[in-house]
């Protein structure tokens, strides 16, 4: 059985991170996200290209899918027969025939649930409480900002939802606008903006705070009550959705307080809102296993923070595919449960799921630049061109699902001096300079470099560091770091390669500032033209710019 | 965007107005001087004494708005903002009587 899942939410406004799955009857899965191939940052349009690069790999034509599921939750009375007929005749304008998609009778299954699904899948607890939020999305036909649910021995059971007028993650979009950074794009550089405030007057820190308990939706334990969320002003088009933020208290805010203030308390008021809301589910629920989804746990120095007050007494696991990204992969899982009663993945399974490329292909690409390209023992020429101080890209095996570049899809320098954050900055991937970068660190160093370390491969969780001197490069100002710990059979060959120069590198994803991560070898030749990386390794050859 | 557009947009944020041709220019030789900091010109208008004054009236006018929209659930209008504003600043009144007005307000009532 072949099950394609979807995640797009198409003919809405707020379609975004479009992506698609499949999986087979050997729980081969195989995921990619639409903005890979379109080049389109973010892309929320119809999946057509991800559609045929997962039928592609399987040589598979969509008469061979025996079920399509969709995981953006549209599927009750009204709303969801106009979704179906608008989704199926979007798909036929897309170059695929109405009739080939409306015969898979798309099932379209409840938004925060696939979520939670993602989320318990990969966790491997088989008792949970799984804590959902995000910008918002539909279950039961009721539009909502999240859910609590209680999972056990495979079914996932809906506690309550929570209402679409406390989205936390919709206010920490409307903060990031303030911040002059784009909604569903810019929330990481709000959060990485808060430490930036740590020299400010700490009157004005108190006063700001105060403002932002009373803007942010005041979750008092489960029982949520709110005077809070903010008011837009939304132009909608096609694709993209183009939102202001109308609301008076934050246009008021942006004058008075500098952006990294604003940051800072954003970020202070949502640790606190989450640690208050831990504390009372898990008093009132006693579990002890806790797993965290939705758009909102993207922010890993709150999840730091969670992780500090409650890792030591709870198990708790933060999903890596907890965006709308990964609703693609849950509503796969979903069918696949529903029909099986199974679940096909493993606890932590490596999240190189989408494409690779043969050495033809990348040879037939590279003809098409003017650059030396020699084979090589990729490893060592790794090790070499990075302890000699080079930036370089790598390029391997299957790229990763998800907004992360963890050995694959990376762009890789050391760690031990400013100077490479600088560089990589300024001159590889061409962004503001204060921005931090990740490490990857092996498992057996991390104990060494981080405060209270615990696997974490999916650079989803931030670490203070223990000397965090020692690594300027991939150290923010206020001493975290949100590290990807690598143990050996996850990536063998980058294993070796972290290893080789001692055990700790700084990787970032594999693009420009505002490209996706790259998909295909000429995706990374054309990164390598555009930008001033010493070299690329892509499969086993090296690649430079002729001088 | 020109260091010239930068600055009065920066100007234009906090202030809601552009700067005359003098504040121009010596924002504009600030800038260059501070290795075109835009952050600098920032710091720099927001220790001003004009700011300073004008935060007064921005910080009542924020308090204002978080009582209408936690009571009332809606922005504060002009008219209502400029009128407990003026409540505030000139007659001095206290924020917990602008407080007691919106709850003993029809519109209050009424929710």
């Amino acid at each position: 059985m072949n099950i394609l899942g979807i995640s797009h939410l198409e003919p809405s406004s707020f379609g975004h991170y479009t992506s698609v799955a499949m999986l087979d009857d050997d729980s081969n899965l195989f995921a990619i996200s639409e903005e890979r191939y379109s080049r389109i940052k973010n892309d929320g349009g119809y999946p057509s290209k991800a559609i045929q690069i997962c039928l592609n790999q399987k040589n598979l034509r969509l008469q061979n899918i025996d079920k399509i599921a969709v995981g953006f939750g549209l599927e009750k009375q009204h709303m969801g027969e106009k979704i179906e007929e608008k989704f199926c005749s979007y798909a036929k304008d897309s170059g695929f025939k109405k009739t080939s998609i409306e015969r898979k009778n798309p099932l379209f299954y409840d938004h925060q649930y696939i979520h939670a699904r993602t989320g318990y899948a990969l966790s491997g607890f088989k008792k949970a409480l799984i804590i959902c939020l995000d910008g918002g999305g539909v279950d039961n036909g009721e539009p909502n900002s999240g859910g609590m649910f209680l999972a056990d021995s495979g079914d996932i059971q809906p506690i309550k939802y929570f209402p679409m007028y406390h989205s936390l993650g919709l206010t920490y979009g409307a903060i990031t606008e303030i911040c002059g950074f784009t909604m569903s794009e810019g929330e990481g550089k709000t959060m990485t903006l808060a430490p930036m405030a740590k020299n400010c007057n700490e009157e004005d820190k108190e006063k700001i705070y105060q403002h932002m308990c009373r803007i942010f939706p005041n979750f008092k334990g489960t029982n949520v009550k709110s005077n809070g969320g903010v008011t837009f002003t939304g132009k909608f088009l096609h694709d993209t959705t183009v939102v202001s933020v109308e609301d008076t208290r934050l246009l008021l805010l942006k004058r008075l307080y500098h952006k990294n203030l604003i940051a800072w308390a954003t970020q202070k008021r949502i640790e606190d809102i989450l640690i208050d809301f831990v504390s009372k589910a898990v008093e009132e629920t006693g579990i002890k296993n806790i797993i965290f989804t939705g758009g909102i746990f993207l922010n890993m120095i709150m999840n730091m923070k969670i992780q500090q007050k409650f890792g030591d007494k709870i198990n708790l696991f933060f999903n890596p595919l907890c965006s709308d990204h990964g609703n693609a992969i849950g509503a796969a899982l979903e069918q696949y449960y529903q029909d099986t009663g199974k679940n096909p993945i493993s606890p932590y399974m490596p999240l190189y799921l989408g494409s690779s490329h043969s050495n033809e292909e990348v040879l037939s690409s590279a003809n098409r630049f003017n650059f030396k390209i020699i084979n090589v023992n990729k490893i060592d020429t790794a090790i070499d061109l990075i302890e000699r101080g080079k930036v370089i890209g790598w390029f391997q095996g299957r790229s990763e699902f998800g907004p992360r570049g963890l050995g694959n899809r990376s762009i890789l320098s050391l760690a031990t001096d400013e100077k490479y954050k600088d560089t990589v900055n300024e001159k590889v991937k061409k962004r503001e300079a204060w921005r931090p970068f990740c490490p990857t660190i092996i498992e057996e160093k991390s104990e060494e470099i981080l405060v209270n370390s615990t696997y974490a491969p999916y650079m989803i969780l931030g670490f203070e560091m223990k000397n965090p001197e020692l690594y300027p490069a991939v150290c923010h100002v206020d001493g975290t770091t949100r590290p990807q710990i690598l143990k050996k059979d996850m990536n063998p060959d980058f294993y070796q390669v972290v290893k080789g120069v001692g055990g700790i590198v700084l990787n970032t994803s594999f693009n420009l500032a505002g490209d996706p991560i790259v998909e295909t070898p000429h995706d990374a030749l054309m990164t390598l033209k555009n930008s001033e990386m010493d070299a690329i390794i892509i499969n086993d050859f090296l690649v430079e710019k002729n001088k | 965007m020109s260091d010239k557009s930068q600055i009065s947009e920066l100007y234009w944020m906090i202030f809601n107005e552009k700067p005359d041709e003098g504040m121009q220019k010596l924002l504009l030789k600030i800038f260059n001087e501070q290795n075109n900091s835009i952050e600098y010109i920032e710091n720099y208008l927001r220790n001003s004494n004009k700011f300073k004054k004008l935060s007064i009236e921005l910080q009542t006018e924020l308090e204002i708005s978080e009582l209408y929209y936690t009571l009332l659930n809606r922005k504060p209008d002009t008219e209502g903002l400029y009128f407990f504003k003026n409540q505030l600043i000139n007659e001095k009144k206290s924020i917990d009587w602008v407080k007691e007005s919106i709850i003993n307000s029809d519109e209050y009532k009424s929710r």
